[in-house]
């Protein structure tokens, strides 16, 4: 079978830079990352043939030129304020800047670059690193190149109230990168934790992002995890995340998507225990030509869990969104309530919207469901606005807030909220300008 | 009502699969395997013109290169297209019968046992007259009739008959809706079709009765590939009924069949199916293959095509007869009940290609599952960048009846217009403890009260089937789900 | 003509009932009254064999044959008729196509032929001019959207057409205002007759003043502990169960 050229460019890439990579002296991570280029080797990055990959293509990676690998370390950037008031760590280019966190104590949580506990926290580390599996070629590139990225261990009942932020910046330059981050969430018994992933890239560059991070929610826990996905128009992002929820245990999803030229969030969480909860929620806003892809995949493996998914979207200029959504109910997973519903407002002539909201099941005492929409604002509501005296622009602009504002109340008082109001804000007053231009 | 309360009493009647008996009766079968020679034996037979030949070669050229495709939700087991006879006619229909006096007496009584009359004094149900193609394993045996539609314009005949007697027609439409490369199966049908039924309606005609094809697949290890083209030329109005039954066997049958419509103009084509081939028994051995190709193309403004299916025969369904909306406010429709039971697979759905302004579609299925059978519901809505203002809404819901079956909603959704609206719900439940005991408690007795409640979960695609069928549509509900329950 | 000996039933392992006996003769009205969790429920299920309900012990004699013996349709075909405390809505399936199919299969069961059309049509028309109960809601779907009210009238409609020879109404009084109760009250003593015999399951007395019983026995922790007549009725409402429910432990 013959694979892409940018999956050769980037097999030729770990030939050349395997002896640099993080953990050299660590035995069985060179051995992970052995096994995970080996598989990665059968199938190349995947293309539309791939039913799971039929409406999001790689092949932009195909024209990076991936044989440099630049020396970033030190970059000067220009960091967005903190979220919350939680402590934050900063990858730059990479690599993990002490210069640029901010680590404070909390009790109760371990939030520290995976580089540090590579070696000291081998127990915990090392069985989680093999669980990510190399089943998916992107998941197997990531372990094959393994950077750095977060570790995030709860201990069992803490309580975390300020969010955990993590920001991967990118500073650009005229090299493309490749950066392939792995992270670990880890929420002891019933402890309850958030944590803000922020991604940024400077505008022109190309940088190909290819996250992988290892959710799991032990009895009774609560994770938050929200994404902002903020890479540069040049990036291919891919961000996958792996999320294993034990009984009574809630992962809890929210992803913006508004940067790169083509993005991928993609969710798997396993339900593997009894009243298990998994809340995947996402607002993608896309113009120019971008392609915005959330692909979620729901496994109910055991009686009653729930499962509801709410993803909306706005695209103007000739962008396209993908949702790929799956819920798969095992045999004598009864009980099981999943509901999944995508949306989305095609704002321009070009857009374009491609959904397929999946539902397979072996189970019969189920309820499950699942609805998509696609089309513009409704000419009833525009002009009811309208009559009561808003000019067309506003009630529009009112129109797609109240339209996304269902996904955003879903994180009403969490401190990422004024964020994601201004992002939609700020997007529509761009996009309205575009469309007037 | 008395329709249901008919299905309970049906219920209770009728053995497993009535329509399992053989005819034993001479045929003439063209060597067993696939290769030019048999299709120009089967083109020889059927003394075609050279272009048709030369289209069917170039189809099995192409099926060559062609790989069989893997992405439906079924599983079987790899079949050897050589191990099977391509054609097969009874030698009494070989001569071609003048009329219906000269159809052999044994073909016109198992079309009497299936229930499907071919003496046209005979009248169907009861409610009004239809008019039947019976095409018994590769040919078609009688046409009912044909004089009275003759008088309106309208031709009905088998294709085979068609090419003969309409070439310009023939030649204009055949492969113009699904063309001879479309997929594996339709490609292989291209190449071997044997016989199926033809319509032509003219220019404002309404079709003064409803038009029937019976398939029936009789001789073993045969293939069946039957080819169907409807033309509903400018403002004319049809409505046509398939059935399909074949003999139990255990071995598996192949019915690879290609249906294309043609809606002109302000044309209607309503075409509906109840889909009863050999499901295979409880065990799952045996039953038909059914891969088949259905597509319509509304090519004019204001044409209509509508899709009603009752598929509850066949080992494995792999079928989504699809509407290709190229007209101006062109509309096209598809109602869809698939009921699967002991080992069956069904991987049925729809395409809706939105080409034209304001076009319309509609979509609404229910899959019951049952026994240890898989049902899948798979189908495409696409809004191209012309289809300003166009609708879609699509319904599909799932019933699940048992712990040990499956039922799978894959759809995929395509916008390029921001003016057309695509809506899109799906459900999956079962049928509840609470339901069949209130109907118990009530006096009706298990199997009955699924097959009511079944029957109404169905009852949004039932009352879209015309009368003489609905009847036979809710019986085969009933009998479909026979020990599904306790 | 209802005997019941020594019931002994129990849900998911857990016994409920525990030793209950009652005797009904034709005609009679008789009433359950006791408070939540007595088993009032799990007798009128017990009664009409609904899976899940086992009996472990004793027996139920309906017209001299064993209920125990018979499937759920089965029992309504012998007469039996339990008027559901929550009535389940059953989508696509109009009520009037309910109503037939399922006065037919019981008619089909006696050996009786079925009623034609216009002969059912005829029949039903009789029995919803007094329960104000009006076409358009015969075409809706079974309960789906019903009010409670309507619910309720619903099932009185199902007892007067199906004629049962014993009606056992589980809470039917539940969830109902005082209009509502009124016309399923007044519905259900219309269809008192010699013929017929009448077991009310309640919790409150109101239900009582319409359809006057013959009997009233108190049920509690799964054993009738006091019965009498329809003073007893009275009696309970101003003193409460909480005596009574002594006596049983």
């Amino acid at each position: 079978m013959s694979i892409t050229s940018a999956s050769r460019a980037m097999l030729d890439r770990y030939e050349a830079v395997r002896e640099t990579l993080p953990g050299q002296r660590i035995e069985w991570l060179a051995d992970l990352r052995e096994a995970a280029v080996q598989s990665f080797g059968k199938t190349g990055l995947p293309t539309p043939k791939v039913e799971e990959w039929k409406y999001t293509n790689l092949r932009a990676l195909d024209g990076f030129d991936f044989s440099e690998t630049p020396g970033n370390a030190d970059a000067a950037v220009d960091l967005p304020d903190a979220v919350g008031a939680g402590p934050r760590l900063v990858f730059v280019d990479g690599v993990f800047r002490d210069d640029l966190s901010q680590l404070r104590d909390f009790d109760g949580v371990r939030f520290t670059p995976l580089a540090d506990r590579l070696e000291s926290g081998a127990d915990l580390i090392q069985p989680r690193l093999g669980d990510l599996g190399n089943d998916q070629p992107l998941l197997a590139l990531n372990g094959a190149f393994l950077e750095d990225g977060y570790v995030v261990e709860v201990a069992e009942k803490a309580e975390i109230a300020a969010p955990l932020e993590v920001v991967f910046a990118d500073t650009g330059g005229d090299a493309p990168t490749v950066r392939q981050p792995r992270n670990m969430i880890i929420a002891g018994a019933g402890s309850r934790v958030q944590v803000i992933e922020t991604h940024l890239g400077a505008a022109p560059s190309q940088q190909f992002f290819n996250g992988a991070t290892m959710v799991t929610v032990a009895e009774g826990a609560t994770v938050e995890h929200r994404r902002v996905q903020r890479q540069g128009a040049g990036s291919v992002h891919v961000n996958t995340v792996r999320a294993r929820i034990d009984s009574g245990g809630i992962y809890d999803s929210f992803v913006l998507q508004q940067g790169a030229a083509v993005a991928r969030d993609e969710v798997q969480v396993g339900l593997t225990a009894g009243e298990s909860v998994a809340r995947l929620n996402g607002v993608y806003l896309g113009d120019g030509s971008q392609v915005l892809d959330n692909t979620t995949v729901v496994r109910h493996a055991t009686k009653n869990s729930i499962s509801e998914q709410l993803y909306k979207g706005a695209l103007t200029g000739s962008a396209r969104a993908v949702f790929q959504g799956n819920i798969r109910v095992e045999a004598g997973a009864d009980g099981t309530d999943g509901r999944m519903t995508n949306k989305t407002l095609l704002l321009s002539d070009k857009a374009e919207i491609d959904t397929k909201p999946q539902l397979e099941i072996f189970a019969d005492d189920v309820k499950c469901s699942h609805g998509a929409t696609a089309g513009e604002l409704d000419d009833d509501a525009l002009f009811y606005l309208r009559a009561r005296g808003i000019p067309e622009a506003q009630a529009r602009g009112m129109l797609v807030e109240a339209f996304l504002g269902e996904v955003i109340d879903g994180v009403e008082e969490e401190p990422i909220e004024p964020l994601l109001r201004d992002a939609v804000g700020n997007w529509l007053a761009h996009a309205q300008e575009t469309d007037e231009g | 009502m008395a329709v249901t309360q008919e299905t309970v009493q049906t219920v209770q009647e009728v053995e497993k699969y009535k329509y399992g008996f053989v005819t034993d009766i001479d045929t003439d079968t063209a060597p067993k395997g696939l290769n030019e020679d048999i299709i120009r034996f089967i083109s020889a037979k059927k003394e075609e013109p050279q272009w048709l030949l030369d289209w069917r070669l170039k189809a099995y050229e192409h099926w060559l290169t062609m790989e069989e495709p893997d992405w439906a939700k079924v599983g079987y087991p790899p079949i050897d297209y050589q191990d099977a006879y391509y054609y097969s006619a009874p030698k009494s229909a070989e001569e071609g019968p003048e009329s219906l006096d000269d159809v052999d007496p044994e073909l016109l009584a198992t079309y009497e046992k299936l229930g499907i009359p071919l003496h046209e004094q005979e009248v169907l149900a009861g409610v009004k007259n239809v008019a039947v193609d019976a095409v018994f394993d590769s040919v078609s045996v009688a046409t009912t009739f044909k004089e009275t539609l003759a008088a309106h314009g309208v031709i009905f005949c088998s294709i085979s008959e068609a090419v003969k007697d309409h070439p310009e027609l023939v030649r204009e439409y055949l492969g113009s809706v699904v063309p001879y490369s479309d997929n594996f199966f339709a490609t292989l049908n291209c190449a071997v079709f044997t016989d199926g039924s033809f319509v032509y309606i003219p220019k404002g005609v309404r079709c003064p009765m409803e038009l029937s094809t019976y398939f029936r697949i009789n001789a073993a290890n045969t293939g069946q590939f039957e080819r169907t083209l409807i033309i509903a030329d400018e403002g004319s109005y049809v409505s046509y009924l398939e059935g399909c039954t074949a003999p139990m066997r255990d071995e598996n049958q192949l019915h690879a069949a290609v249906v294309e419509l043609v809606a002109h103009k302000d044309a209607e084509i309503k075409y509906s199916t109840v889909q009863n081939w050999y499901p295979g028994d409880e065990n799952g051995v045996g039953g038909i293959y059914n891969f088949v190709t259905k597509r319509g193309a509304c090519r004019g403004d204001d044409s209509k095509i509508s899709w009603t299916q009752v598929e509850t025969g066949s080992a494995i369904t792999w079928k989504y007869p699809s509407c290709i909306l190229q007209g101006d406010r062109s509309v096209g429709e598809f109602y869809s009940i698939a009921i699967t039971n002991n080992f069956q697979q069904a991987d049925t759905g729809t395409k809706m290609i939105h080409l034209g302004k304001d076009t319309r579609s509609r979509i609404i299925s229910k899959g019951i599952s049952a026994g240890k059978s898989q049902a899948t519901y798979r189908g495409l809505v696409k809004m191209m960048p012309n289809a300003s203002d166009a609708r879609n809404y699509s319904q599909c819901d799932s019933l699940l009846i048992g712990s040990e079956c499956g039922a799978h909603t894959v759809p995929y959704i395509e916008s390029r217009n921001r003016s057309a609206q695509v809506e899109h719900e799906a459900t999956t439940s079962k049928i509840s403890d609470d339901q069949l005991f209130y109907c118990r408690q009530r006096g009706i007795g298990e199997e009955e009260a699924v097959a009511l409640i079944v029957n109404g979960f169905c009852r949004e695609v039932l009352q879209e089937l015309p009368m003489e069928f609905a009847v036979e549509a809710q019986k085969l509900v009933g009998i479909s789900l026979e020990g599904s329950v306790g | 003509m209802l005997e019941i000996k020594n019931l002994h039933a129990s849900v998911d392992g857990k016994t409920i009932l525990k030793g209950l006996d009652l005797a009904m003769g034709p005609g009679e009205v008789h009433a359950i009254m006791g408070p939540n969790g007595s088993g009032k429920s799990t007798l009128s299920y017990v009664i009409a064999g609904r899976d899940g309900y086992e009996v472990t012990e004793g027996s139920i004699l309906f017209n001299g044959r064993d209920l125990m013996e018979m499937e759920p349709d089965e029992r309504a075909g012998e007469g039996l008729f339990l008027a559901f405390q929550y009535p389940v809505e059953i989508p696509g399936v109009s009520t009037m196509n309910f109503l037939k199919t399922s006065l037919n299969a019981i008619r089909a069961y006696r050996g009786e032929d079925e009623l034609d059309a216009m002969d059912f049509l005829k029949f039903v028309r009789e029995q919803t001019a007094t329960l104000n109960i009006t076409d358009e809601l015969l075409k809706r779907a079974v309960n789906v959207g019903f009010s409670g009210g309507e619910k309720k009238r619903n099932e009185v409609l199902q007892m007067a057409v199906l004629r049962p020879s014993l009606a056992v109404l589980d809470e039917t009084d539940s969830g109902l205002d005082v209009d509502a109760l009124k016309i399923v009250g007044e519905g259900v003593t219309s269809l008192r007759s010699p013929e017929r015999s009448m077991l009310v399951i309640t919790h409150y007395q109101r239900l009582l003043d319409y359809v006057v019983p013959d009997r009233v026995h108190v049920l509690a922790d799964g054993k009738i502990v006091a019965s009498g007549d329809a003073g007893l009725a009275r009696e309970l409402e101003e003193k409460g169960y909480a005596e009574f429910s002594k006596a049983a432990a």
